[in-house]
């Protein structure tokens, strides 16, 4: 099932069929173990997307209340994988629909740069340090955006992201480079 | 609220549950609830006089064992697809439509031979009353299936409310079968058949979306 070694999931069977009885110190146990094959999962599916922690603690409550469905007869794995894919792919469906709604700022914020060579130059320099400042994953998607002039769906491909998520990401990172800019003095 | 926080009131509301059985044994309460309720209901609303004698005929026997069939495929289908990691082969998916489709051929075949004999094979008719005896008939078992799958965590919603939906219908058809007197080829086309093939359709459209609602309330009232 990639993610969960079988000694794991035999731990983590245990730690259910205890849960199941109503047994705190062992929920408390399992959802610390599964938190952490949660987290690994998501972050492997999704990469480091800023609503990737919902996801993480969406799957956590679907466990708790679809905790009765799983038979201890059963191997544990394929139930938890089976509610942890459901929940996932219901979130990316969420956010595609987001993603579909809003319209991402394909240009950074207009910004009046002053004309003189000297002021260019200093701007330049604080667009690269403000850039700097961003998330890896926001500077590198602005970065294939607006200095590789590639396409959103160019860029999700590249990286592995839907297209939802990279405008998602841009739009993010452009209200930060926004407020960096703000804070270094620049007028808008 | 942070992840830690969700773990913690997920922890706090703790309760001991009983595990589901296994959708084999839910599957068999379910038949006993049609059994008991569907029987019950149509011999509530009269069988047909002719009973004994359409029994004996093939084009009887072989709406049953479609009919059975489709219902019981469907139920299991629909019982299975509301465990999470439950396996339903493609053939386990499709052998409950298989079944219903055996059984609308059949009718078509039935069609196609009383057409032969005579074109008022092709006249229509009015069976509303069939379509009320199906819906009274099929109410209860729906209604309980619909409640068995609830009670589990559904992976595929649309396609366990469609395979629920098909087994509802199904036991609907049956009961008409046993309460229905008239032999009319596009009588049971139309009024008998038409309802079990229209009913999976709209519960895959608009019965999922009533379904979500309905389970979101469900577990919400859920420890």
């Amino acid at each position: 099932m990639g993610g969960m070694s079988p000694a794991q999931e035999h731990e983590l069977t245990l730690l259910m069929v205890a849960s199941q009885k109503g047994d705190a110190a062992a929920y408390d146990a399992l959802l610390g173990g599964l938190r952490g094959v949660v987290s690994g999962y998501v972050r492997r599916r999704l990469g480091s997307v800023p609503w990737g922690e919902d996801v993480v603690q969406d799957v956590l409550f679907s466990i708790h209340r679809a905790r009765h469905t799983w038979n201890p007869e059963r191997p544990f794995a394929p139930w938890f994988y089976a509610v942890m894919q459901s929940r996932l792919v219901d979130a990316i469906r969420v956010h595609k629909r987001i993603g579909m709604r809003e319209e991402p700022m394909d240009v950074v914020p207009p910004v009046v740069w002053s004309q003189s060579p000297e002021a260019e130059t200093i701007a330049q320099a604080d667009l690269a340090q403000a850039m700097r400042q961003l998330a890896p994953v926001q500077r590198l998607v602005i970065e294939r955006l607006k200095l590789a002039e590639l396409t959103v769906k160019q860029v999700a491909k590249e990286t592995g992201m839907s297209e939802s998520n990279v405008k998602v990401i841009a739009h993010r990172g452009y209200a930060a480079l926004k407020r960096l800019l703000t804070g270094a003095g620049y007028d808008h | 609220m942070t992840t830690d926080e969700v773990v913690s009131t997920l922890i706090r509301n703790l309760k001991p549950v009983s595990p589901l059985p296994a959708p084999g044994v839910r599957m068999w309460a379910w038949g006993a609830i049609v059994a008991v309720a569907g029987s019950l209901v149509a011999v509530i609303l009269g069988l047909r006089p002719d009973l004994a004698h359409a029994a004996a005929t093939l084009n009887f026997q072989a709406h049953t064992v479609f009919l059975v069939s489709a219902t019981a495929l469907a139920g299991d289908a629909a019982l299975v697809l509301a465990i999470p990691g439950e396996q339903l082969s493609r053939a386990r998916q499709l052998a409950p439509i298989a079944a219903a489709g055996c059984w609308v051929t059949w009718l078509l075949m039935e069609l196609a031979a009383a057409a032969s004999r005579s074109p008022a094979a092709w006249s229509i008719d009015f069976g509303w009353g069939c379509v009320a005896k199906a819906v009274t008939i099929a109410a209860l078992p729906a209604a309980a299936l619909l409640l068995m799958v609830g009670r589990g965590a559904p992976v595929e919603v649309r396609h366990a409310v469609t395979f629920a939906a098909l087994a509802a219908a199904g036991v609907g058809a049956l009961g008409v079968e046993f309460t229905c007197p008239k032999t009319d080829v596009m009588h049971l086309l139309i009024w008998h058949a038409g309802p079990m093939v229209a009913l999976p359709v709209v519960a895959a459209v608009a019965g999922t979306p009533l379904f979500l609602l309905w389970m979101r309330r469900h577990e919400a009232a859920r420890p």
